[in-house]
């Protein structure tokens, strides 16, 4: 379709770009008075500690034993064989990068934060010697034991458990006086802006999952979309999470690169939409077209030929 | 005199975009509906948010939880992106029916769906840095489906001041120098007639 | 519904800025088979759909110089 010069009218565009930002700025300001915004409290690990100290316990463990969400979950943060989503038979871009964000669970969640108050706690000092030094099958020999145990609602104690009741009580007490959040995200650095070991640590548990589920927020809600309480919230992401609600990645171990990769792929379509024959045509067989400049080829079609010729056609 | 840059830089300019056709007084008579005020009213409500943002932005992130104004700017800056999705999801609908990539206007169609691209993690970090329950469920929801396809890596969404630089500076810049070459674009070629 | 980690943060002298409707209550959710939508986001897309259909049949205001 060729630039063809159409006759004009008075058009103020300064005017109506005034006109819009008040009244999308009286429109903000109503919908700010009259809904507010929401603001639900983050969780932190001492609360988690004391409202779910099961949960808490059973995470700890996990980190020991090697069966926590990150110890198990590959790159970016742990090296295990095999790990990572393939977006089709083994084709797997997490494994290519590999590990980027290295954490060692055990380490960074229940040791090196434990060695803060084992400084003033020779119990706890020995504790920790002894679950360092000891070999690697026995250390999962006890965790496992005190794993199977919580899961029987029974705090382990004993010899058959090697130092960790000692060292499970005192990370709790630690949990719950507040600090365990301090130390998850201390570095030897001052200043601390990464928060990524208390979240993985509180994504690893059930308890922050399980108030996402109250307010609707798991994927399996379509919680890409929504926000806390009854306030709007992403609604132009139907189309990233609607995939996880349906067969087959309802149910992929893959989901996650599966579903991206189609959104990339859809994601650039939308760019070239010009470019696609048989979409950019939609809006002829569909034509909407019609109605939008209806009062034209009512009107102006037929009383009007091309006026004077204007560099370019201005207009809203 | 021998051309310099900055001469040649102005030609070009005003050759592209005469005074007239950037700040034109008059438009084709087929521009009279009102699905064209749309993209004024998606520009209007992104003035708001860069504004209520920069407001939030005075006073630091943690702000808005222990004070009533700040809350009321977070309101304002929440409630303006969804003014902003809003219309530009119409005009984009709009845009699309009137299928007004015709006449060398295809850029202008990539650069309105790159837009609508950018806005979408913009938003999501600016979620990531509200400090609240939503922030930690959405961080380490999102992490899953970021670090298969890889970025994650390297965009750790539970790295609160990467995510908070992302959001209050490279985003919105972006975002800003995107929506100005979609503008100049339609200053440019002018309003796709009707087929 | 409960709420997140300890609760809403409401501070000091909110009566002129607080909500006049409260948000944050029982949540209101549609729910069919796979299909779950918030209220408010139905609400939304409904309005997003509505506003277009009127800005397309909406009569637009004829200019004096207009035919």
């Amino acid at each position: 379709m060729t630039a063809v010069a159409y006759p004009q009218r008075r058009y103020d565009l300064v005017k109506e770009a005034t006109l819009a930002l008040a009244a999308v700025t009286i429109l903000t300001l109503a919908l700010s008075f009259v809904f507010s915004s929401p603001d639900v409290k983050p969780v932190t690990v001492a609360q988690w500690a004391t409202k779910a100290p099961h949960d808490f316990l059973a995470t700890a463990v996990s980190e020991l034993d090697g069966t926590s969400g990150t110890a198990t979950y590959g790159p970016p943060y742990t090296h295990v064989p095999g790990a990572g989503q393939n977006i089709v038979d083994h084709i797997s871009i997490e494994r290519a990068i590999g590990v980027q964000i290295p954490i060692d669970p055990a380490r960074a969640f229940v040791l090196e934060p434990l060695s803060i108050p084992a400084q003033t706690s020779p119990r706890l000092a020995l504790a920790l010697r002894i679950y360092e030094h000891a070999p690697a099958a026995e250390r999962q020999t006890w965790a496992t034991r005190f794993a199977r145990a919580l899961d029987r609602g029974v705090f382990g104690r004993g010899p058959r458990y090697g130092p960790l009741p000692f060292m499970m009580a005192s990370l709790l007490a630690m949990a719950r006086s507040g600090a365990l959040d301090g130390a998850l995200v201390t570095t030897n650095r001052f200043y601390q802006t990464n928060f990524t070991k208390s979240l993985l640590f509180l994504g690893d548990g059930s308890y922050l999952e399980d108030l996402a589920a109250r307010e609707n927020l798991l994927g399996s809600q379509w919680g890409m979309m929504n926000e806390t309480g009854n306030y709007p919230g992403q609604a132009w992401l139907w189309l990233y999470t609607f995939w996880y609600q349906v067969p087959p990645f309802s149910t992929s171990d893959d989901a996650d690169a599966q579903i991206w990769a189609i959104m990339a792929i859809l994601s650039l379509a939308f760019v070239c939409v010009p470019f696609i024959p048989g979409v950019r045509s939609i809006p002829l067989w569909v034509p909407v077209y019609r109605a939008i400049w209806r009062r034209y080829y009512r009107t102006a079609a037929a009383a009007a030929g091309p006026g004077p010729a204007e560099p370019g056609s201005a207009g809203a | 005199m021998k051309p310099t840059w900055t001469g040649r830089v102005r030609e070009a300019a005003v050759a592209a975009l005469p005074p007239e056709r950037l700040l034109p007084d008059t438009q084709p008579i087929y521009v009279s509906s009102w699905i064209y005020v749309f993209g004024v009213l998606t520009l209007a409500s992104l003035a708001v948010v860069l504004f209520s943002g920069a407001v939030l932005a005075l006073a630091g992130p943690a702000w808005w939880h222990g004070s009533s104004v700040g809350h009321f700017f977070n309101s304002m800056h929440l409630w303006s992106t969804e003014l902003f999705f809003f219309f530009m999801v119409v005009h984009l609908w709009g845009k699309f029916f009137m299928a007004a990539w015709r006449g060398r206007r295809a850029l202008t169609w990539v650069t309105g769906a790159i837009c609508f691209l950018l806005s979408i993690p913009t938003a999501f970090t600016g979620y990531l840095i509200q400090q609240n329950l939503d922030s930690q469920w959405i961080g380490v929801q999102a992490k899953d489906g970021l670090n298969a396809s890889g970025v994650g890596a390297f965009f750790n969404v539970l790295n609160y001041g990467q995510m908070l630089t992302w959001h209050v500076v490279l985003l919105p810049v972006a975002v800003v120098l995107i929506v100005a070459g979609h503008v100049l674009l339609v200053r440019r070629r002018g309003v796709v007639p009707p087929p | 519904m409960a709420a997140g980690g300890g609760g809403r943060t409401m501070p000091g002298m909110t009566a002129l800025l607080a909500a006049l409707i409260d948000l944050d209550g029982r949540q209101r959710y549609l729910h069919s088979g796979w299909f779950l939508i918030s209220v408010a986001n139905l609400v939304v897309v409904c309005l997003m759909i509505g506003v277009f259909v009127l800005a397309i049949l909406l009569p637009f205001p004829r200019d004096r110089g207009d035919e």
